[in-house]
């Protein structure tokens, strides 16, 4: 049952044809992790926040830089210095107080994301490497959990949303961990709003899917380049001998 | 045998496969990812997936940051 603050709060997009009180409460009863809280997870978690997510967990060991405020805006020039999931749990806190949100100031191991996946219901994978994305990938694929994977670099960004139960090919079926060229953020520099694109696709796929009003499109690589602000789509099908989603 | 890579028209007189069009594009192998038809085609299977005639190839760069 939703207050009248917050049927005020989320007016807006209660106003949505397809958005109704049931699925503002179904947000409120969900939680979800953000692995990375750099440009992807500052782009996802406010409007996820501000959408009303019951519990957000946000995991990042690294310290703001003030190279990032660039392309972070949960952080202010105050925050140089200090951890970006403490750092973001505050700003958050200051946008939505309704929610829960725990920083979480960890790298990701597979330990740890063991322990968590089991009290959330989707994973939001913004990290900036590969080995990471593919740890992700088997967690998420071994706990049964849907994966809105965002990513950037230069003037190109992606988007994947995955669900263990269909049957398209998994993180590992796309890329192949020699694929990784230790391109990133400080080899080939990002625009901010390219960052942004992709972790607002993560946020929106996210709001579908926890609200039940729409149903992502899963397995497609989504790629958009910047310099043509063109979207491409592909397909990932599922290899047969893949270790991680193979036998499903 | 005519194919689409990355929007432009490309003639082969014989068939090739994946690899040996990134061979003869000089792009090399790492950090990118192939679709074709727009379907991905994991990179263990770069050598055996033939090109036919009038297949459109992209090929784009693997992106990891964030």
């Amino acid at each position: 049952m939703l207050t009248k603050e917050m049927y005020q709060r989320y007016s807006r997009q209660l106003l949505v044809e397809q958005f109704d009180e049931t699925a503002q409460q179904r947000l409120h009863n969900a939680s979800v992790l953000i692995i990375g809280a750099g440009g992807l997870g500052c782009a996802a978690a406010q409007y996820l926040a501000g959408s009303g997510v019951g519990h957000l967990l946000i995991m990042d060991h690294d310290n703001v830089d003030l190279s990032n405020l660039q392309r972070q805006p949960l952080y202010r020039e105050a925050d140089v210095g200090k951890n970006k999931a403490e750092s973001a749990a505050r700003q958050l806190l200051t946008l939505n107080s309704e929610i829960r949100i725990s920083p979480l100031v960890y790298q990701a191991t597979p330990a740890l994301l063991e322990a968590l996946m089991p009290v959330v219901d989707i994973i939001l994978d913004c990290t900036d490497n590969l080995p990471t994305r593919l740890m992700i990938n088997e967690a998420a694929y071994y706990f049964d959990k849907p994966l809105f994977i965002g990513a950037a670099s230069g003037n190109l960004a992606q988007f994947i949303a995955l669900s263990p139960r269909q049957r398209h090919g998994c993180y590992a079926c796309l890329y192949s961990p020699d694929q990784h060229t230790g391109n990133n953020c400080l080899t080939q520099g990002i625009l901010g709003p390219v960052v942004a694109i992709a972790g607002n696709y993560q946020a929106l796929a996210a709001l579908y899917y926890l609200s039940n009003i729409n149903t992502p499109e899963w397995g497609q690589l989504h790629v958009f380049d910047g310099m043509k602000m063109q979207w491409s789509q592909y397909a990932i099908p599922k290899r047969a001998n893949c270790s991680i989603c193979g036998d499903r | 045998m005519t194919i689409t890579v990355n929007g432009k028209l490309l003639d082969f007189a014989e068939h090739i496969n994946v690899v040996s069009l990134l061979k003869y594009l000089k792009i090399k192998p790492t950090g990118v990812a192939v679709a074709i038809n727009n379907q991905i085609i994991f990179k263990d299977d770069w050598l055996s997936a033939s090109l036919n005639d009038n297949d459109n190839v992209d090929v784009f760069q693997v992106v990891a940051g964030g």
